[in-house]
């Protein structure tokens, strides 16, 4: 599965809505009502599913979800030149 | 005093059932345990399944019977002045089944497992916040711990702030959830005792229950420009605290006494809903405080049909105060409330007319 796929999953646990229907340039707080206590859950959501830590503090740096699956790509090819 | 403040409101959520005030009377009427837990089933329905996994049971029954209380009177927030309109809440344990799976997945799988909800879904204020940002409410709230008494508290602050002119109107009640573990092992102590529960001295076990029960306060003035229905009016208050062994509550009858008369002159009650915290020294000077004050007045036994809801027990009695079938006109009905610790809390509520 790709990671676009696992992060649009990880979403849609926690929006309860169809992972399809979450569209990439959505802005997480503004449009997907996503609050800082809600993407964490998102985040430790990830880095279950994929076996990466991801930083608490980079939210921060998140506009929408593909700026989600970006941070999400970085991590995994850290991961993998590590 | 409190007499210009009515009930416009009626919501509940307990182990019979959820329905606003029209509905409570019937619901308890149906043969039931009073050691019971609310079902899972009646609140989905009500609660937005986005929130459900943040928040803990108590906050879900509060925000399921404030909805009711608030649909009950009509309330509209968009047509309100939400800063003049207030949120009061009684609570004594907070939001322990959350946590206990919570700890569960710290000791099993660490602390990273752990919901970042657990401090916003465990603190007794967060049926306070989740009120105030389901309705929009910005007016003057607080939350109150005071074990049984809690909920009576909540109310008389609400009515003392629109008294005061500071709100035009109010959700005041309680929420309590204890099935859990935790709180099973903490009210054990409890098994055991009795209570009475007719006026034959017959005596039934005092039982734990929960749910969450809350009322529409508002001015009569309000309630009369808005063309509210009002179901009772909070005519006085009395609170004490006579300081008791932490597991028992005021076994003095003299602070009883100046409590109840304070919540009750100048009108005669003419039904008590007595404490009955179901320790016996306590109970005894319970009642002979009422024979001394009103030996006319009728006891209510329902407690041995409702049990003890902790946080939300002030409120489940005013609201079976409002809702009652009584002959015309209604009796004035004092209401008892005491807390671990000594505090002694009384309010008197007057059924209007129908």
């Amino acid at each position: 599965m790709k990671s676009k796929d696992i992060v649009l999953n990880c979403l849609s646990r926690a929006l309860k809505t169809d992972a399809d229907s979450i569209p990439l340039n959505a802005r997480l707080e503004t449009q997907l009502n996503i609050d800082s206590t809600e993407i964490i859950g998102v985040l430790v959501d990830l880095e279950k599913a994929l076996s990466i830590k991801l930083d608490d503090t980079c939210f921060s740096q998140l506009s929408d979800v593909s700026s989600l699956i970006a941070l999400v790509d970085n991590r995994l090819s850290q991961a993998q030149e590590a | 005093m409190l007499n210009n403040v009515v009930i416009t409101g009626i919501g509940f959520v307990l182990p019979a059932g959820t329905g606003n005030g029209e509905q409570l009377q019937a619901c308890l009427a149906r043969p039931q345990a009073p050691e019971t837990s609310v079902s899972e089933d009646i609140l989905r329905p009500l609660i937005a399944e986005r929130l459900w996994d943040k928040i803990d049971d108590f906050c879900r029954y509060a925000l399921a019977a404030a909805t009711h209380a608030m649909q009950h009177a009509g309330v509209v927030p968009q047509e309100e002045d939400m800063t003049r309109f207030g949120c009061f809440v009684g609570n004594t344990f907070g939001g322990w089944k959350f946590t206990e799976r919570e700890l569960q997945k710290l000791y099993t799988d660490g602390a990273r497992a752990v919901s970042p909800y657990q401090a916003t879904s465990w603190f007794p204020a967060a049926v306070q916040g989740q009120l105030s940002l389901a309705f929009g409410i910005k007016g003057f709230s607080k939350t109150y711990m005071l074990d049984r008494a809690s909920a009576l508290l909540s109310i008389i602050c609400a009515a003392e702030k629109i008294a005061d002119g500071t709100l035009d109107m109010a959700l005041a009640g309680g929420a309590e959830s204890t099935n859990t573990l935790f709180l099973r092992e903490v009210l054990s102590g409890m098994k055991g005792r009795t209570i009475v529960a007719g006026d034959d001295g017959n005596e039934a076990a005092l039982a734990v229950s929960e749910g969450s029960v809350f009322l529409i306060l508002e001015s009569e003035e309000h309630a009369r420009k808005q063309q509210r229905r009002i179901y009772g009016r909070l005519c006085g208050s009395g609170m004490a605290n006579y300081p008791s062994l932490p597991d028992t509550c005021c076994e003095d009858m003299t602070t009883l006494i100046k409590v109840m008369e304070k919540a009750a002159l100048p009108y005669t009650p003419g039904m008590i809903y007595p404490d009955l915290s179901g320790n016996r020294r306590a109970d005894h000077a319970e009642r002979a405080a009422i024979e001394f004050l009103w030996p006319e007045a009728k006891v209510s036994h329902h407690k041995a049909v409702t049990g003890h809801t902790f946080g939300a027990e002030g409120a489940l009695e005013v609201a079976l105060a409002c809702t009652a079938l009584s002959t015309f006109p209604p009796l004035p009905v004092l209401i008892n409330s005491r807390a671990s610790g000594g505090m002694c809390v009384s309010l008197l509520v007057q059924k209007e007319p129908s």
